[in-house]
């Protein structure tokens, strides 16, 4: 319930500042192949190892965002997820950066990383290979 | 300080500091540190038996309050040294014959190429769909895993090696693993203490995911299994468990199938089987389970199935902890989930009712 409320007042605050409604841009190094939603999905819940995944920091509301739009998961329901497999041996969850910037340093610089980031900070450093709005 | 008690305090200790702490410390660049837990309380409405949540625990539950059964803490470190080269330990404390800290995981893992992998060292023994995490309550939507299904393989580890591969093919992520080796546990049957001695163990595991959904199937065999404090000959086990599982963020449905056979008499031969659903309405999460243990072989007494209906809830209460309910109606006539059965009890097989509470975390 409170995070609902929080979730709409969140939406709203965001909604007037205009820029950060763009939607949201998974992306790649340049040489990257495009993907697809579920690929995404299969990476950052640890099905896949295709590519290495990197988040944005927790209180980046982004983050909560990407993956509703991507994986259908809150994320509680994220880590729990991970937890599953670190706690197994079979992985460790996404690195997470400080921030846009430093998603898009990251990935410009290493073929197999993909991250997240708004749109309206995508340059032509990286390669969108998936938006979701 | 009572030593039922020692597990749930160092549970309840860490509970405290967890929720502000990350999951997940990184030290360097090479090592990360993590832990689970689970602080739990557990009461039934019959003092006649004692409810266990493992054949290696000698107590449990009845009418007064026990913290024991599900509580437990769990302290890994995941070192890695290059890209080829990492290790994993974990150490684990729950209530087993003794409340001691024993090492559940200690191994060594190279990644080879296409897609292979090596482990070495002591591993989760893979029997079931969610054996890799059946002790870290909080990746999982319910309180415990059912006992009809999960209580028949007495060890959670062995000490051996496993070879892995992992591909992607399609819409299918593919894992499959073959793994050897030993494992030794000190149990509780049928109101005997033995020592269940595999010491020749090999596993094969073909785990589908694609999408919503997770396909499992898997065999481990071992011939030659003694079982001290029992009259029986040295047995060959063979048990088989095919899984499936269905998660789209809202819905989880899952169950699992499971068939021992050993070698004659068949002390212990048996079909298992559970069935779990749960829907997700933000931070709760209402949930049932069905369960079901059908003894074959001759040990079991010729005793009816056992039943059990768990209904219960999850709610995310704060980051990194959640908070559960479960409530079951036991019908346990082979005893495997009860320990320290008075001869009533075992001879009247009277049914049970059991509340459990818990609070899982991870840091």
């Amino acid at each position: 319930m409170k995070l609902h409320a929080f979730a709409a007042g969140l939406a709203l605050a965001l909604g007037s500042l205009g820029a950060a409604a763009a939607g949201i841009a998974v992306i790649g190094h340049p040489g990257a192949a495009a993907m697809s939603k579920e690929q995404i999905a299969d990476v950052y819940l640890g099905k896949s190892q295709a590519a290495t995944p990197l988040d944005q920091p927790e209180s980046a509301p982004i983050r909560a965002e990407f993956y509703t739009k991507a994986t259908s998961r809150d994320l509680a329901q994220v880590k729990a997820t991970w937890s599953r497999l670190t706690f197994s041996g079979k992985g460790q969850p996404p690195k997470e950066l400080p921030d846009a910037a430093a998603v898009k340093k990251a990935v410009a610089a290493d073929p197999k990383a993909i991250g997240y980031i708004d749109k309206s900070a995508v340059d032509a450093s990286v390669k969108v290979l998936l938006s979701l709005d | 300080m009572n030593r039922a008690l020692s597990p749930a305090v160092a549970a309840m200790t860490l509970a405290l500091g967890a929720p502000a702490a990350m999951a997940a410390t990184q030290i360097g660049e090479h090592v990360a540190v993590s832990g689970f837990g689970t602080i739990g309380a557990m009461v039934t409405d019959n003092d006649g038996a004692q409810y266990r949540s493992d054949l290696r625990q000698f107590r449990g539950a009845d009418k007064s309050a026990d913290f024991g059964v599900d509580s437990r803490l769990g302290l890994q470190a995941n070192v890695k040294f290059n890209d080829t080269f990492s290790a994993v330990g974990q150490l684990l404390t729950s209530r087993r014959q003794s409340d001691r800290p024993v090492v559940e995981w200690l191994y060594g893992q190279a990644n080879l190429p296409a897609g292979f992998s090596l482990q070495l060292g002591r591993m989760v023994l893979p029997t079931f769909m969610v054996s890799d995490s059946r002790s870290v309550g909080y990746a999982a939507h319910w309180l415990r895993a059912p006992q009809e299904v999960y209580a028949q393989y007495p060890g959670s580890s062995f000490d051996g090696g496993q070879l892995q591969y992992k591909a992607t093919l399609g819409p299918v992520n593919l894992t499959a693993q073959l793994a050897a080796g030993k494992s030794k546990s000190d149990i509780s049957l049928l109101g005997t203490a033995a020592t269940v001695d595999f010491e020749k163990l090999r596993s094969a595991n073909l785990l589908l995911e694609t999408g919503n959904w997770l396909f499992r199937l898997g065999q481990t065999q071992a011939p030659g299994v003694k079982i001290s404090g029992v009259p029986l000959p040295p047995l060959d086990d063979k048990f088989t468990g095919v899984g499936v599982q269905y998660d789209n963020g809202t819905l989880l449905v899952m169950g699992e199938y499971t068939m021992r056979r050993q070698s004659d008499p068949s002390p212990f031969d048996s079909n298992s089987w559970y069935l779990s659903s749960g829907w997700r309405f933000g931070a709760w999460m209402p949930y049932v389970a069905i369960s079901r243990l059908s003894p074959k072989g001759p040990l079991f007494g010729g005793t009816p199935d056992d039943k059990v209906t768990a209904i219960g809830v999850r709610w995310d209460a704060m980051k990194n902890l959640d908070v559960k309910a479960q409530f079951q109606k036991i019908d346990a006539s082979t005893r495997t989930s009860f320990v320290n059965a008075s001869p009533a009890f075992a001879a009247e097989r009277p049914t049970v009712n059991a509340l459990s509470v818990a609070v899982d975390f991870v840091f």
